[in-house]
């Protein structure tokens, strides 16, 4: 790694911060408190500028100023958006909010229907039984793939049995079905915290990787170590 | 004993993971780590696309996420390019931080590559076309009539796109052999299979944080996604395909460990917990 006076001033601010957010762990204290606060004003800062110079600028400043005059409408609906914060006026806010709200909704309605339920309801039909089973349609592949299709299909079922709250969770189906259906999303939830653990630890190693190869090395080079 | 255990200050634990997550650093576990299905198939099939094939890579994260999908960014470049192979890679993003994040993605992995003679020119055979704001309604404007000149008029470093030679090919989703996204949230992974793969039937893979890896099962089985990386372990594993010592792989040791010591300490408190529960009983 290449060591320039700015590069050498960027590890060990990133370092002395990393440090100020990890002393949080021990007690809350005034470094973690300055390390937040600048976290939030540097973050802010930095979204501006990269909103304004990725998006406002390239998709609106610089298209208007092409004669592309139809870019000012979002500029037009980003400004009404804003009077939120003006209550006399407040009330033009929604209209922008009332497009965005449909946009978002014709969208959504077309695309989660498509890719989210009709296809996972497809995924769900799934052969039982191995081999010729009816009309000579083919089965699953091999006995333990019709398994896995089992455990697959009862799955999905008893996990919306679980859902269906229009009558009471008793007897042999309803009661049976959502308790088979409790434990299929008590795996599911274990498997979800066991990723989030995982990914904070990937967190935590991003830092300690930050320490070792970035910040040693700059320790040694400003001390003239090594 | 149980007293003590109860009473601890949380604060020792977190010394506990401190030293779980350091010490493998300094005397490596040397574990095995074996790619997985998913991550297999997502090699096949970036490994089974033809020379001049484009393939579009989506940089939808941001610095908070970059630890973990960085490296699944860099694995699936290297696929693509190691022996200079002829793919095109067309860059875009959904996240703001992601233009610039995927430059330097493209830096360390031509950087890398350029030891192998691996060469590869701006605009040629990749580009970075940068953020576009809107999530799924901009990856909608891509499959409009405009296609992606049409929704990113110019590129991230403010070249028009008419004027790179790429863009020329690429100028539609039916130019695009797949679509490989690292995904950090919403707008992300999600979106390009509602249009990429379910309105344009392209292929979609990709690398995910390992919060949202199990939300991604169902996609993997309907085949809605042909592959994925799965968080760090995903990035590490794929780095095994590769045979390349990378920086996912380097964290693994720490992750088992880590992971370890949590088991471990799952296990002491439900101990703790069901001791102390039956003491309250008699």
């Amino acid at each position: 790694m290449e060591f320039t006076v700015p590069t050498l001033i960027g590890i060990w601010v990133a370092a002395f911060l990393t440090l100020c957010i990890f002393s949080f762990l021990y007690h809350d204290n005034p470094l973690y408190k300055f390390a937040e606060h600048l976290f939030v004003g540097v973050s802010a800062g930095y979204w501006m500028s990269t909103y304004y110079w990725q998006s406002i600028r390239r998709d609106m400043v610089d298209k208007i100023a092409e004669g592309d005059w139809i870019s000012i409408v979002p500029g037009i609906l980003g400004v009404l958006l804003i009077l939120r914060l003006f209550p006399k006026i407040g009330w033009i806010s929604r209209w922008p909010l009332a497009f965005l709200v449909g946009i978002s909704a014709g969208f959504n309605i077309v695309y989660t229907m498509q890719a989210q339920i009709l296809k996972q309801i497809d995924a769900t039909i799934l052969p039982l039984w191995s081999g010729p089973f009816w009309n000579g349609a083919m089965g699953a592949a091999t006995w333990s793939d019709a398994m896995v299709n089992w455990i697959i299909v009862l799955g999905v079922f008893c996990a919306l049995i679980y859902f269906y709250f229009s009558v009471e969770h008793r007897g042999p189906f309803f009661g049976v079905g959502s308790r088979i259906g409790i434990y299929i999303l008590m795996i599911s939830f274990g498997a979800s915290f066991g990723y989030t653990v995982m990914a904070r630890v990937s967190l935590l190693i991003g830092r300690m990787l930050f320490f070792k190869n970035e910040f040693w090395p700059a320790v040694q080079r400003t001390f003239g170590m090594g | 004993m149980i007293e003590f255990l109860k009473r601890l200050d949380r604060r020792w634990i977190f010394l506990v993971i401190l030293l779980s997550a350091v010490l493998p650093m300094i005397f490596p576990l040397k574990l095995p780590t074996v790619p997985g299905t998913d991550t297999n198939s997502m090699y096949r099939e970036l490994q089974a696309l033809p020379p001049g094939s484009i393939v579009l890579m989506s940089f939808d994260y941001g610095p908070s996420t970059k630890v973990e999908l960085e490296p699944a960014a860099t694995a699936a470049l290297t696929h693509l390019w190691r022996g200079n192979r002829d793919i095109k890679v067309v860059g875009m993003a959904l996240w703001p931080d992601g233009g610039p994040l995927g430059r330097t993605a493209f830096k360390k992995v031509l950087a890398d590559l350029e030891k192998e003679g691996v060469k590869k020119t701006y605009g040629v055979d990749y580009v970075n076309l940068g953020y576009k704001a809107g999530g799924v309604v901009a990856l909608r404007t891509i499959g409009n009539t405009g296609g992606f000149p049409g929704a990113f008029p110019k590129d991230l470093e403010g070249t028009p796109v008419s004027e790179i030679p790429l863009m020329k090919q690429a100028r539609k989703y039916r130019d695009l052999a797949m679509i490989v996204t690292l995904s950090g949230g919403d707008p992300g992974i999600k979106h390009h299979i509602q249009v990429g793969a379910s309105q344009y039937g392209l292929k979609v893979s990709g690398g995910v944080t390992a919060v949202s890896a199990p939300e991604m099962s169902p996609y993997l089985n309907s085949g809605q996604l042909v592959g994925l990386m799965g968080g760090l372990r995903g990035a590490a594993e794929y780095e095994v395909l590769l045979n390349i010592n990378g920086e996912a792989l380097k964290g693994m040791n720490v992750q088992s460990s880590v992971h370890m010591m949590m088991v471990i300490l799952i296990i002491l408190s439900n101990v703790v917990y069901f001791a102390d529960r039956r003491n309250a009983r008699r």
